[in-house]
């Protein structure tokens, strides 16, 4: 079941790349005692690390996109008594369902993952020097693109940086961990709606309930002709009618 | 007030606005409606701004595929939710295309929906359910959460349309994004490509998947389908053991299983050789070709013995009281276990297994099938005589801790349905 939704908190919301609906969650979550650890990705240079968070006080990263090999160990690496939260691209998602079944799991929809050279290309088309600096994080917030050096950060155009990654679909086709390419393991899964919010796929009961603990801090856009588009799955039936014109097309 | 579903649906779907004036002029061909003082429209107008104001603040359960309102071990599923889910904010609504209803069988607390129907076949059988669709669709529009009660209709053992209909609801619900709750159910096995495809859509996209057994979770991981937890049936909820028994030996005939073996033949004979006192327990008293109750009336006729005919919950009182109980049906047998009564099953069935083999109660499975049905299905009933005592002492702890359990998922459910009410 769908929920568009974005962070009440106007401070929160304008340092997001979409809705600001993870970090919202995990923060409260953590305030309301209801997990002790935050365990996330951020970004790091081209590529990503594990951020471990023990206080809703202490600063919350942007929803990293990209793929964290360190995400698994440092989960296991963590008192098993603690209640965990974790972010955690649908795979990871998969393999950390199948050690630990109380965590609750929030994933970000997933890309095709881009090796560190893809994204240093991209970048260096969108007119940023890579050679001259060396890059510390790069984060995007709504229609921005945040590149973080060593004493500064520079701004660029989000959708020119995308368009430079040449995604052609909106998951890696090839992959065959989860059947609908959006986290079947996760108990949330959380997307970008292209309206400066978040589309939220609740899919088990321990989702629901992270979901309403953090409901006093966002805002659901209740639309409901959105909801019955958003249940149709239009990558599906694109791919089904694209075979079928392929297999007239042929004959 | 009159309503109008049919209609009503194909506006909402389309998300046409309804329009009162057009409603009653086509449908009430009322004449008032020119001078604009029709009493049917102002009661429509009077309707929609309550309904407004009740939607709002309640939270909606929608019940869907119960089939039969005449199999006992349906009711007690149903007698479960009503008993533990329904509190005084919350409406429960049943609502089934393809049910065999009578209203006045629900519990108070329930709402039915739909056109009642009151066997499974003929041209009026067919239209209702085309009718109840439309009422279902309109009940999924504005329930806030779905729970499903089904048994074993899910997986295409019994022919594709029943996995067909099971779905139609549940896909319907994630249509219109709403949460779905596949509350215990037997799901295996899927023979055609078709239906475990269908099925795989309908599992995946629910809340919350609950099996009965084991096997149907293994099964359903092994492709790749969406399952949460492994619990008892819900019709284990609420059997009490009230202590005191009598003389009496209890026996549940299925239709299904009439029509496929001659094994009752055995059965009969071995009980007329006991000499002992037996009454005929129906589970399903409606719809003729699943009927015991037309069974049992002939059996008691044919040899001696009376009929016990109640509704599901005297049923279960009544079996508490037996001596033993010889069970065909899933649920007669459940009536029997939560209320400790020592129980004999007949049946080849999966789930029956299954369950005898939870509780540890293999040795009192008799296969229906056996070629030495007579000698084996003996050995037992003198078994059970002998030791129906010890083994309902032995039943208490096993009952009470699947009680436990039942109450438990129930309150995982109560729970997602309060936080799916805060995010109203």
């Amino acid at each position: 079941m769908y929920y568009r939704v974005r962070s009440s908190k106007i401070e929160l919301w304008n340092e997001s790349s979409s809705g600001g609906a993870v970090r919202t969650i995990i923060k409260a979550l953590l305030r309301k005692d209801v997990v002790g650890q935050a365990v996330m990705t951020s970004s790091r240079g081209f590529g990503a690390e594990t951020v471990v968070i023990n206080k809703p006080t202490d600063p919350i990263p942007a929803t990293c996109y990209a793929y964290n090999s360190s995400l698994i160990q440092t989960f296991l690496s963590l008192p098993k008594d603690v209640r965990k939260v974790v972010v955690a691209l649908p795979c990871q998602a998969k393999a950390m369902r199948n050690i630990d079944s109380s965590t609750l799991i929030i994933s970000p929809v997933c890309f095709q993952t881009i090796e560190e050279e893809g994204i240093a290309n991209a970048l260096y088309k969108c007119g940023f020097p890579i050679h001259n600096f060396k890059v510390e994080s790069i984060y995007r917030i709504h229609d921005k693109l945040l590149v973080n050096t060593f004493n500064e950060s520079t701004e660029l155009s989000f959708n020119r940086f995308w368009n430079q990654l040449k995604f052609y679909h909106f998951s890696n086709p090839q992959c065959r961990e989860c059947r609908d390419h959006l986290g079947m393991s996760a108990d949330i899964v959380v997307f970008d709606d292209k309206h400066r919010s978040n589309i939220v796929l609740v899919r088990t009961i321990r989702g629901i309930d992270g979901l309403a603990n953090a409901i006093d801090d966002l805002k659901i856009k209740s639309d409901r002709f959105q909801k019955l588009k958003l249940a149709v799955n239009y990558k599906v039936l694109r791919r089904y009618v694209a075979t079928l014109l392929g297999k007239i097309l042929h004959r | 007030m009159v309503d109008f579903p049919f209609i009503t649906s194909i506006l909402q779907f389309f998300h046409i606005p309804r329009s009162p004036e057009f409603l009653a002029a086509e449908y009430l061909n009322c004449k008032m409606i020119q001078n604009g003082d029709c009493p049917h429209i102002r009661a429509w107008h009077s309707m929609e701004l309550s309904e407004t104001v009740t939607r709002e603040s309640r939270t909606r359960i929608l019940v869907t595929n119960m089939f039969n309102v005449w199999n006992h071990g349906e009711m007690l599923i149903l007698r479960a939710i009503t008993s533990f889910l329904g509190k005084s904010d919350r409406d429960i609504i049943l609502s089934c295309p393809y049910s065999i209803m009578d209203k006045k069988l629900l519990p108070e607390s329930v709402r039915y929906v739909g056109r009642e129907s009151r066997k499974s076949w003929g041209i009026t059988y067919y239209i209702n359910s085309v009718i109840n669709l439309f009422y279902l669709l309109r009940e999924i529009k504005r329930c806030d959460v779905v729970l499903d009660v089904g048994g074993d209709t899910i997986s295409d053992n019994d022919g594709i349309k029943y996995t067909f209909a099971h779905c139609l609801p549940l896909l319907l619900a994630h249509l219109f994004s709403k949460p779905v709750i596949i509350l215990p159910q037997t799901i295996l096995p899927f023979k055609h490509r078709f239906t475990r495809s269908l099925a795989r859509v309908a599992l995946n996209n629910s809340l919350a998947v609950f099996v009965r057994e084991k096997g149907s979770y293994d099964y359903l991981k092994s492709l790749g389908i969406k399952v949460d937890k492994v619990s008892f049936g819900c019709a284990f909820y609420g059997g009490q053991y009230e202590g005191g028994r009598s003389n009496l030996i209890g026996i549940n005939f299925s239709r299904y299983l009439y029509r496929r073996s001659s094994h009752h033949i055995h059965v009969l004979n071995v009980l007329k050789e006991l000499n002992e006192e037996i009454v005929y327990i129906p589970h399903v008293l409606a719809d003729e070709p699943r009927s015991d109750y037309t069974l049992c009336i002939a059996f008691s006729h044919e040899c001696k013995g009376r009929v016990f005919l109640s509704d599901a919950e005297e049923t279960r009182n009544f079996i508490s009281t037996l001596k033993i109980f010889i069970g065909e049906r899933y649920h007669s047998i459940i009536s029997a276990l939560s209320t400790c009564t020592p129980v004999l099953a007949v049946s080849n069935s999966f789930k029956v297994k299954s369950l005898m083999k939870d509780l540890g109660l293999e040795e009192y499975l008799v296969d229906p099938f056996d070629q030495n049905f007579e000698g084996v299905f003996k050995e037992k009933v003198l078994k059970i005589l002998n030791t129906h005592d010890t083994l309902s002492r032995d039943l208490r702890p096993k009952i009470s801790y699947i009680q436990r359990s039942v109450c438990e998922l129930l309150e995982t459910v109560d729970k997602c349905i309060i936080a799916l009410g805060r995010l109203k």
